[in-house]
């Protein structure tokens, strides 16, 4: 070993390669030296050229392979260069010396690649990378787009609830006269404008069922279990501004009712039913049970009020009925106040309706 | 009339206000009304609040109006025709919001169009109608 690498360089015993043989041509020996030295000037380039770019990039993939890429290559160009030499200078242990380096290096090589070609494989390509880019960001965009529209659309209510609210103040200080009156109107309709937000809160805003709302109006009022109450009519969903503007009416009749109609005597009776057509809902509302009814003699708010959702907000109709035996109100709201069964979340819609209360 | 004295030395200008016939559209009746009573107590006659457009163009084609006050979201759409049909019978008029930014919901033509946000006070709707109508 030791003999061997001392006498690397030593050409003794070995003929020049233009003396090896008796064919060479200058033609054919020039062929093989130019093209050598061409391989070796190649093979020496692209080893410095991809370590360059090894040590500048750091995020290139498998690293370890590339680098055992350059030195395959040099030893690989460095071969060609002693062919090359050999036509002069016969150095056949130098010469063997890097074919066996050669050899090592790319079997290494080899070894290495193997097991990463999954890997290789499972690499997805820059298009593919772009396009999940581009769909991402498009994504983005959008729920950055529906967030403006969340954001802008709940600017409005608010601001169109605080406008609502200064005129329910104004409204009932103009219809009440001392001032716990007016706390008591203003507050109970304040508290049923709350509790409609509340359900449609719940239902995210996609509306609520009919009886739900007839519920949740009533029960603050009828709560006493002195009142029975029944609601008669099917499934109907409403949109969210129906329900409001039901609720708003509802209120209005069950507050009068508490001061001049059955709620206010023991064992008064309210039943509201509906039904439904291809115009719209027909509600209606009959108390029985309370004092002998007389009609008013002057519109009070409440009634302007009742008349106002549902005439102006919902482009329904309202008839006010005076019978001696009990008050009487029949409603109509057209079918563009419904909303498909599919589009309201029961879940949140279900919980406001206590069982045992409404009588289908 | 004491409130036409109030808001008028307020804004600084005079009073041009009283008896002026004003459409209000709005599609929310609490509000409607609510803004009805403010354009009352200002000394207009007002007409409305009315919440579609056919209603509003039954009553730009019946009445006598001045002067519009226009929510922009209304029922169904948008209060834009309505405000071209003012436009087209030269009758001043403003929007009302609760939009931040409604320009959006508007056409060029109205982008440039005096807008008032919600809430409204009786002191900017006499400054808007004064104007609007000046």
């Amino acid at each position: 070993m030791l003999e061997f690498l001392r006498k690397l360089f030593d050409t003794e015993g070995f003929p020049p390669r233009w003396q090896c043989g008796w064919a060479w041509t200058s033609e054919l020996g020039w062929l093989h030296i130019a093209s050598d030295v061409v391989i070796w000037g190649s093979y020496t380039a692209i080893p410095i050229v991809l370590a360059i770019f090894l040590t500048r990039r750091k995020d290139v993939p498998f690293p370890r392979i590339f680098w055992l890429f350059v030195a395959f290559i040099f030893f690989c160009g460095t071969t060609h260069l002693i062919e090359a030499i050999i036509f002069w200078q016969p150095v056949y242990r130098l010469s063997g010396l890097f074919k066996f380096g050669t050899a090592v290096v790319s079997l290494a090589t080899v070894c290495a690649l193997i097991p990463a070609m999954p890997r290789a494989l499972a690499f997805r390509s820059p298009d593919d990378l772009e396009r999940e880019v581009d769909l991402r960001t498009r994504n983005l965009q959008e729920s950055e787009e529906h967030q403006r529209i969340l954001m802008r659309e709940l600017d409005h209510r608010v601001k169109n609830n605080i406008t609502a609210i200064m005129s329910l103040a104004d409204q009932t200080m103009y219809s009440t006269g001392e001032l716990s009156a007016f706390r008591d109107a203003f507050m109970g309709r304040l508290a049923a404008m709350a509790r409609t937000h509340d359900a449609l809160s719940a239902s995210r805003w996609s509306g609520a069922k009919l009886r739900q709302i007839a519920d949740l109006t009533l029960t603050p009022y009828t709560s006493k279990n002195e009142h029975p109450v029944t609601f008669i009519g099917g499934d109907i969903r409403l949109t969210p501004r129906a329900a409001s503007s039901l609720c708003m009416a509802l209120h209005e009749m069950a507050t009068n009712s508490v001061k001049y109609g059955s709620l206010s005597v023991s064992g008064g009776a309210i039943s509201l039913s509906w039904s439904i057509d291809a115009d719209g809902i027909q509600l209606h509302w009959i108390e029985r049970g309370g004092p002998p009814v007389e009609p008013p003699e002057r519109i009070g708010f409440g009634s302007t009020f009742l008349r106002g959702v549902i005439e102006h907000d919902l482009q329904g109709s309202v008839e006010l009925l005076y019978p001696r035996e009990g008050f009487e109100c029949r409603m109509f709201i057209p079918s563009d106040q419904f909303v498909a069964s599919t589009t309201i979340h029961e879940e949140d819609s279900e919980s406001g309706t206590p069982p045992g209360r409404s009588t289908p | 009339m004491i409130f036409i004295t109030l808001t008028d030395l307020a804004s600084g200008v005079p009073s041009t206000l009283s008896g002026r016939r004003v459409l209000l559209v709005e599609d929310d009746y609490l509000v409607g009304v609510g803004i009805k009573a403010m354009l009352e107590r200002i000394g207009c006659e007002v007409f409305g609040p009315v919440a579609t457009v056919e209603h509003a163009k039954e009553l730009i084609e019946d009445e006598h109006l001045d002067v519009g006050v226009l929510d922009i979201n209304i029922v169904g759409g948008t209060s834009v025709p309505i405000a071209e049909m003012l436009q087209s019978r030269s009758r001043p008029f403003f929007f009302v919001s609760g939009y931040q930014s409604p320009a959006d919901l508007l056409p060029d033509m109205l982008q440039q169009t005096r807008r008032l946000k919600k809430p409204v006070d009786e002191q900017s709707l006499a400054s808007a109608l004064n104007e609007v109508m000046a």
